[in-house]
C-alpha cells in the first residue's frame, strides 16, 4: 500500500475524529483513481475495525441521475455502515459530524448472503427479508462538500449515520418503485420522492452492489443492512431540527438531532 | 399610473391564441398589482368564453413551500380551466404551444358547490365526488418560461393544457399525502414526489382554492375539476416523447407528445 494512500486516509480520520474539514484531496492529488479512493475507505474501516467497531452494513451513493451528473459519472458508489452508526427510530441523536444533511431512503435488510456475479433485481428481493424506511444522515469532511467522486469515495461515500424505522416489512406486496417518502424538518414538507428515484428500483441499486462487492472479494452477507439510496435531494440539518420521513405502507422513522450536536 | 388592463388582457390572448413569446408585463407596466393581475387573468378568460369555451374548473400554482419561496411568496395562486385546455385523448400536440412542461398532479372533481372564506378540509371531503391522476401542460407565455408573481398570475398560471386518467378513484382509498408518483419520460425516471410536496396534503390546496376564489366572488361549482398543484418539477417535453406516470394505489396515466 503506497505511503500517499496511507497518509491521506489518516488525514480523513483525523478530520472526522477533529471535526475540521479538509481540502478535496483531489486538490493536491488530481491523478487518484477510483481504485485508490476505495482503498483509502478500506484502509479507514480497518482502523475502525481494529477500535472495535463492526461492520452492519452498506451504503450506496449517486443512485439518481441528476448526482450522476453533478459529479459526471454514470455507476454509484458505496460506504460502509458500522454499528456505532445506527440509531433507533425516535432517538435524540448526538453523533459528532461536521454539515451533516438527511436523505429518504429505503434500507434492504437481508435474510441471505448475496453474492454475485448475476445478482439482479428478484435475487435482491429473494434474499431480503424486510424493508425499513430509513434516514441517512450523510455527512463529509471533504470543507464545503466540493467534493468530487473520488473524494466522497475516500471519505465512506460521505456516510454520517443512520436512523431506521422499527417495523420490517416484507416486500412482497410493497412497490418499491412508487411507494412514496415525505421528509419533514420541523414540521415541514421539505423533500418528496417515490422509490423508483434509485436507479428505477431500489433493488437494482441492491443488486449493483451485490456484484460490486463479489468482486472485491467481500459479498453481502445475511443480517446485512443496506441502504440503498436517497430518493430525493439531500435537506441540511441543524442543532435542534426534528426530521420525520414517512414512507406510506412502509411506516415512518424521526429522530431529533440533539443540541450540540453538529458542528456548534 | 392607470393601465388599461383590457389592453392587457388583449395582447396576452394574442400571445396565448398565436403560441408567441412576451416580456414580461413587470418590465412594461409600474405598479401591476396582484389584484390588477387577476382582472388581467379574468378578462382574457372572458375572451375565450365569448369564443365558446366553457370554464371547467380550477388550477393551483406555487403549492410548494420552493417555488413560492422562489417567487418571494407565502401563498399559491390560481388559474381557470377551460374546456379547450382538456385534452380528450392522452396525446398533446405541440401546435399552439411555445415551451411547454408537465407536470404530475391529483386532481379533484366536485359533486357539490364549495365557497366561502371558511371551508374545511371536511367539507371538501363532504363536497368531492372523486380523485383521479392527472397531467398537467403549463406554457408561460414569458420569454424564457422566467417571471414575477404578477406576470404569472395575469397568464393564468401558465395554465395550457391538462389531461385526466380514465379511471377515477375513491377520495378515501389512500393517504393523499403519501401517494407516491414516478414519472418517466422515454422510459427513464425523469422526477419522483409524493402528495405531500403539495401543501403538505393536496386537500389543502382545495381548501386554499375556494378561500382565494371568495376573494373574487367565484366558487367550485359541481361538476369542477381542480387541479391541485405540482408533485414534482415541471419537465420540458419534445415532440415524439412519451411521459409515464404512475400513482401509488390510484393507477396511471400516459401522454405522447406530437409535433
Amino acid at each position: 500500500m503506497s505511503e500517499r494512500l496511507i497518509s491521506l486516509a489518516d488525514a480523513l480520520r483525523r478530520a472526522e475524529a477533529e471535526r475540521a474539514p479538509i481540502p478535496p484531496l483531489t486538490d493536491d492529488h488530481a491523478d487518484l483513481t477510483v481504485q485508490d479512493a476505495y482503498r483509502i475507505q478500506q484502509l479507514n474501516v480497518e482502523k475502525r475495525i481494529a477500535m472495535g467497531d463492526r461492520v452492519v452494513g452498506h451504503k450506496i451513493g449517486l443512485t439518481s441521475k441528476p448526482m450522476q451528473l453533478q459529479l459526471g459519472v454514470s455507476e454509484p458508489d458505496f460506504g460502509h455502515l458500522f454499528q456505532s452508526m445506527w440509531f433507533e427510530s425516535g432517538s435524540a441523536i448526538d453523533f459528532p459530524l461536521i454539515q451533516p444533511k438527511v436523505e429518504p431512503e429505503i434500507a434492504f435488510i437481508l435474510s441471505d448472503d448475496l453474492v454475485g456475479p448475476g445478482v439482479d433485481l428478484h435475487r435482491v428481493l429473494a434474499a431480503t427479508r424486510a424493508v425499513v424506511p430509513a434516514i441517512e444522515v450523510i455527512d463529509s469532511r471533504i470543507a464545503d462538500w466540493k467534493i468530487r467522486l473520488v473524494d466522497t469515495i475516500a471519505d465512506n461515500a460521505s456516510a454520517g449515520c443512520f436512523v431506521l424505522g422499527h417495523l420490517p416489512t416484507p416486500v412482497s406486496g410493497v412497490d418499491l418503485e412508487t411507494v412514496g417518502g415525505v421528509l419533514k424538518v420541523n414540521g415541514e414538507v421539505v423533500q418528496t420522492g417515490a422509490g423508483a428515484a434509485v436507479m428505477g428500483h431500489p433493488a437494482k441499486a441492491v443488486a449493483w452492489l451485490a456484484n460490486t462487492l463479489t468482486e472485491l472479494g467481500t459479498p453481502l452477507r445475511a443480517g446485512h443492512v443496506v441502504l440503498s439510496g436517497a430518493v430525493s435531494a439531500a435537506v441540511p440539518i441543524h442543532p435542534g431540527d426534528r426530521v420525520q420521513l414517512s414512507f406510506g405502507p412502509l411506516g415512518a422513522v424521526e429522530f431529533v438531532w440533539a443540541k450540540g450536536a453538529g458542528s456548534e | 399610473m392607470a393601465h388599461s388592463l383590457q389592453a392587457i388582457a388583449d395582447e396576452l390572448y394574442r400571445h396565448q391564441t398565436s403560441a408567441t413569446e412576451l416580456k414580461k408585463l413587470t418590465l412594461r407596466y409600474d405598479g401591476l398589482t396582484v389584484d390588477d393581475a387577476y382582472e388581467i387573468q379574468r378578462l382574457t378568460v372572458q375572451k375565450y368564453i365569448a369564443e365558446g369555451a366553457r370554464l371547467v374548473g380550477w388550477k393551483m400554482g406555487l403549492t410548494s413551500k420552493a417555488k413560492q419561496r422562489s417567487v418571494g411568496v407565502d401563498e399559491p395562486i390560481f388559474g381557470h380551466l377551460l374546456s379547450t385546455m382538456e385534452l380528450e385523448r392522452p396525446v398533446l400536440s405541440m401546435k399552439g404551444l411555445i415551451h411547454p412542461r408537465v407536470e404530475p398532479e391529483i386532481a379533484f372533481v366536485f359533486r357539490s358547490r364549495l365557497e366561502g372564506p371558511h371551508v374545511t378540509a371536511r367539507d371538501v371531503w363532504l363536497a368531492t365526488e372523486c380523485v383521479v391522476p392527472a397531467v398537467e401542460v403549463i406554457d408561460s407565455r414569458y420569454e424564457n418560461f422566467s417571471f414575477t408573481l404578477v406576470d404569472v398570475i395575469a397568464d393564468n398560471a401558465s395554465s395550457a393544457r391538462f389531461y385526466l386518467a380514465d379511471q377515477a378513484v375513491s377520495p378515501y382509498a389512500c393517504r393523499l399525502d403519501e401517494v407516491g408518483v414516478v414519472m418517466r419520460v422515454n422510459g427513464e425516471v425523469a422526477q419522483t414526489g409524493a402528495g405531500a410536496a403539495v401543501l403538505g396534503h393536496p386537500v389543502r390546496s382545495v381548501v386554499e382554492q375556494v378561500r382565494m376564489l371568495t376573494r373574487f366572488g367565484a366558487a367550485i361549482e359541481p361538476g369542477m375539476v381542480v387541479l391541485t398543484g405540482g408533485i414534482t418539477e415541471a419537465v420540458y417535453v419534445h415532440p415524439g416523447d412519451r411521459v409515464e406516470i404512475a400513482f401509488a394505489g390510484m393507477g396511471a396515466l400516459e401522454l405522447d407528445v406530437t409535433e
